[in-house]
């Protein structure tokens, strides 16, 4: 499976790369924000994305790939540090599948990546 | 002097300015040329122009500095303290892992000097537990991303302010070249809430929430 992780700050994509590495998920590309994000869809699996990025952010992102017809049902998990009830509210319109809050820990990232996965398939 | 006290003082000042006015108006009706009063009637009104002049730039001034956002500037001294608290922790956090992989690490070595079969599987348990700890150590780094964007709203909080103080020094004809250094460039992107206070309940409420939303969607 091949993840695509889209966050501005370098520390959080070597975080979050290290967490999805560390329960089995070798294949990650990064980008560094939405627009970056935008040209390296292809062939991605799963998206994981921040929210606060400069240019596109996350929901934008969210809301871009939502439009297109080639990756309109990737799963993506928005993880931020925004967690308040109008935030989510806004992620789940703009088409997320699930909401980690920063600073989380690899096993809830690895929880919601399965419930999503599992939605997935159940689908 | 507290922004209510201002705006009363030039109330105030104006409506003896328009007294005065009124006055100097009905003494122009009537000068006697060579007369001390003409001469007073015409150092008056000078005197009023400037008066007038002086209250202007204060109305402009208030005017620039606006409601100085007392409540925004208590939140960036709070956004610095927890920045604060948050690098503190996030050290001890990392120290504390640290002591811990180095008492593994000297277990190790002292299993390896004394090769047994009960020290193969306690070597084993040793290496998994020192991969744990070392990943937790990376996962406390989060706290840099945390730490990041609550600078960034403090910086644009200080920025909005600079950028008050610097309007209203140009107002009053001071200098305006250090106040313009204050003014921070570019808009930092991030997230007010973001925090490394309560993140279990805060991603529980999330959950609760995200799924009640779901809930509510698949039902309609």
């Amino acid at each position: 499976m091949r993840f695509l992780v889209v966050d501005d700050s370098a520390t959080m994509r070597r975080i979050v790369v290290n967490s999805l590495q560390r329960v089995g998920f070798t294949e990650v590309v990064e980008a560094a924000d939405g627009a970056e994000a935008l040209e390296k869809l292809s062939g991605i699996d799963f998206l994981i994305t921040d929210w606060n990025m400069p240019k596109v952010s996350g929901a934008e992102l969210t809301r871009a790939v939502r439009a297109r017809d080639d990756c309109r049902s990737l799963p993506i998990i928005m993880v931020t540090a925004r967690s308040v009830r109008d935030d989510i509210l806004t992620a789940m319109e703009a088409g997320v599948d699930s909401y980690v809050v920063k600073p989380f820990t690899p096993q809830v990232l690895r929880e919601k990546i399965d419930a999503v996965l599992a939605s997935r398939a159940a689908a | 002097m507290p922004t209510s006290r201002i705006a009363e003082v030039l109330y105030d000042s104006e409506t003896v300015l328009r007294l005065v006015d009124s006055e100097l108006e009905e003494l122009r009706d009537d000068p006697a040329d060579g007369h001390p009063l003409a001469v007073l009637l015409a150092v008056m009104q000078r005197a009023n122009a400037e008066i007038a002049c002086v209250l202007r730039v204060l109305h402009d001034g208030r005017d620039a500095l606006g409601e100085v956002p007392l409540r925004e500037l208590r939140d960036a001294a709070d956004k610095l303290t927890e920045v604060s608290t948050a690098t503190e922790t996030a050290a001890h956090r990392i120290m504390d892992g640290l002591d811990r992989a180095q008492g593994m690490l000297d277990t190790l070595d002292r299993l390896a000097d004394e090769p047994t079969v009960d020290g193969a599987i306690e070597e084993a348990t040793l290496r998994a537990r020192l991969r744990d700890e070392l990943f937790q150590i990376v996962g406390a780094l989060q706290f840099q991303d945390i730490t990041s964007q609550q600078l960034g709203h403090a910086a644009k909080i200080l920025g909005d302010v600079g950028r008050r103080v610097h309007a209203t020094t140009s107002l009053l004809g001071g200098s305006c070249t250090e106040a313009e250094g204050v003014v921070a460039e570019g808009t930092p992107v991030f997230a007010e809430s973001a925090s490394i206070r309560d993140v279990g309940e805060r991603q529980a409420a999330a959950d609760a929430l995200f799924w009640a939303e779901r809930g509510r969607k698949t039902a309609c």
